[in-house]
């Protein structure tokens, strides 16, 4: 029953927010920038519009699920290393902090004037998830009880082995936290790369729909992102749960 | 097996503001090879500071810890320590026995399975070996950590309060339990808690220690044969001894 509840409270939201949008739709005043969600549906219904969606998703999906695998990569490698190398720590943590400091928008300029057209959307994607996973990869290292490692210190393990048994397995849970946070964010990355570079994936869509004032065919597009987002903060929250309850 | 020997331990530790507190006061003590040491006190009166420099986990301002003939730093390098505390400090992703084998990896020794699964059943948990830690009760994961303290056979074995967080039934059980294991392999023990019940129970010795800063001020012999039983637990003689602790204790509070 208890389990029951949220995910009830989650449809219930869900339905409440659709009456909404449908409601909004038919306001007068917001014909042409609103449509009902009926007439989104509808659109989406339709067999070359599901498939090209479909394909769309698909290829946006996998730049995003790459650059957030190659950006959790990099910041877990860099997390690690600061606590591996703890010298190294500071000047790895102002790294971090510049490069996420720096607009997606410029990141994306940058890479199409440096990297092969086609790797900007991964690339944008990773280094919008890396400083995320980063920060994560970082508390999960730290946070194994004092006890823990007075145990590790009294049993004369080594660094690499305290790391390797027990700090990296206390961050899993804190790992796939972060990438569950960072996913939403690498979607938004992979389609602001795609603006600059690429002919295929949702970004493409958001513009084509915008320049031809199809408002339908933007929303639905807007809509298959929101998909895209939740689809996959759901699957690094399932594995995040998994972990953490395994952790506890 | 072998002695500890504690000579003129002092330990500082700085406060905010640079302020230095002393937790141990020229601290003398000696644990012969094969007795098993109780430490009681009031909380803060430096006991467990005690325990964790004889492991080396803090290094004293002054004087010197020697468990044999080795320094702390060789005795951990050489993996001859067994330690448990209060936290089980289990790790939740490693099932009983793997837990218990834990010392054999953190050592990089092949794991000696035969010896664990013997530990396993020493602590009478034989039908619990592959449960994970959140599956066990407080009890059942207090007895996993003393295996793990077991499991490469060391010199001595450090105890700090390793009942502490249990309730008074399972406490005792355990008191019972580790008599048992204890009488059956005798081991050079330190053990510090605040029940002086559980330290007469247990120990061939109970040091009394006073707070701020710590210092021993008593040397209480425990006279009982071993093995001990619960019937040891209403023995009047055994009250007397754990009254006099207590006395020792209330005239330190009150001065």
């Amino acid at each position: 029953m208890i389990r029951a509840r949220p995910t009830f409270a989650g449809i219930a939201g869900i339905a409440v927010l659709a009456a909404l949008w449908e409601l909004a739709g038919h306001l007068p005043v917001l014909r042409d920038v609103v449509p009902p969600l009926s007439a989104v549906l509808t659109h989406l219904a339709a067999p070359e519009m599901r498939a090209l969606l479909g394909n769309a998703i698909a290829y946006t999906g996998g730049e995003t699920l790459a650059g957030l695998i190659a950006g959790a990569a990099a910041g877990i490698a860099c997390a690690s290393l600061a606590r591996l190398v703890p010298v190294a720590a500071p000047g790895l943590s102002a790294l971090a902090s510049i490069v996420n400091g720096i607009p997606a928008i410029a990141v994306a300029g940058i890479c199409v004037l440096t990297l092969p057209r086609e790797v900007t959307p991964l690339v944008v994607a990773a280094l919008a998830a890396a400083f995320i996973v980063f920060v994560g990869t970082t508390a999960g290292l730290g946070a194994a009880s004092a006890e823990r490692h007075d145990l590790f210190r009294a049993y004369g393990a080594s660094r690499w082995t305290t790391f390797a048994r027990l700090d990296a397995p206390t961050a899993l849970p804190f790992v796939l936290g972060a990438m569950r946070s960072a996913a939403p964010v690498s979607v938004v990355g992979a389609i602001l790369g795609e603006w600059f570079t690429a002919e295929r994936g949702l970004g493409p869509m958001l513009i084509a729909a915008l320049q031809n004032y199809d408002t339908v065919g933007l929303w639905s597009t807007a809509l298959a992102c929101a998909l895209l987002s939740l689809t996959l903060y759901a699957v690094f929250g399932a594995a995040y749960g998994i972990a953490e309850s395994a952790g506890a | 097996m072998s002695s500890i020997a504690v000579r003129g331990v002092c330990v500082e530790f700085a406060q905010k503001g640079g302020r230095r507190v002393a937790a141990l006061d020229k601290i003398d003590l000696d644990v012969a090879a094969g007795s098993f040491v109780a430490i009681v006190g009031p909380s803060g009166c430096g006991k467990s500071t005690l325990l964790r420099t004889i492991a080396g986990l803090v290094v004293p301002t002054a004087g010197s810890t020697a468990i044999g003939d080795a320094r702390p730093r060789e005795l951990v390098a050489a993996h001859r320590l067994g330690i448990a505390f209060q936290e089980h400090a289990l790790l939740p992703w490693l099932n009983a026995r793997e837990n218990v084998a834990l010392p054999f990896t953190l050592a990089k020794r092949p794991i000696d399975h035969e010896r664990v699964d013997a530990l396993i059943a020493l602590v009478g948990l034989r039908e619990f070996a592959t449960a994970h830690p959140r599956e066990l009760s407080g009890g059942m994961r207090q007895r996993v950590s003393i295996a793990r303290a077991l499991a490469l056979g060391p010199d001595v074995l450090l105890l700090d309060e390793p009942f502490g967080a249990l309730d008074a039934v399972t406490r005792r059980q355990l008191n019972i339990e580790l008599q048992r294991i204890w009488s059956e392999r005798p081991i050079t023990t330190l053990l510090v808690t605040h029940g002086f019940d559980e330290a007469v129970f247990l120990a061939d010795r109970v040091v009394v220690m006073s707070p701020r800063p710590g210092r021993i001020v008593a040397d209480v012999a425990v006279p009982f044969g071993r093995p001990r039983d619960r019937t040891l637990l209403s023995d009047p003689a055994f009250h007397a001894i754990a009254d006099g602790i207590a006395r020792i204790l209330d005239q330190g509070a009150s001065t």
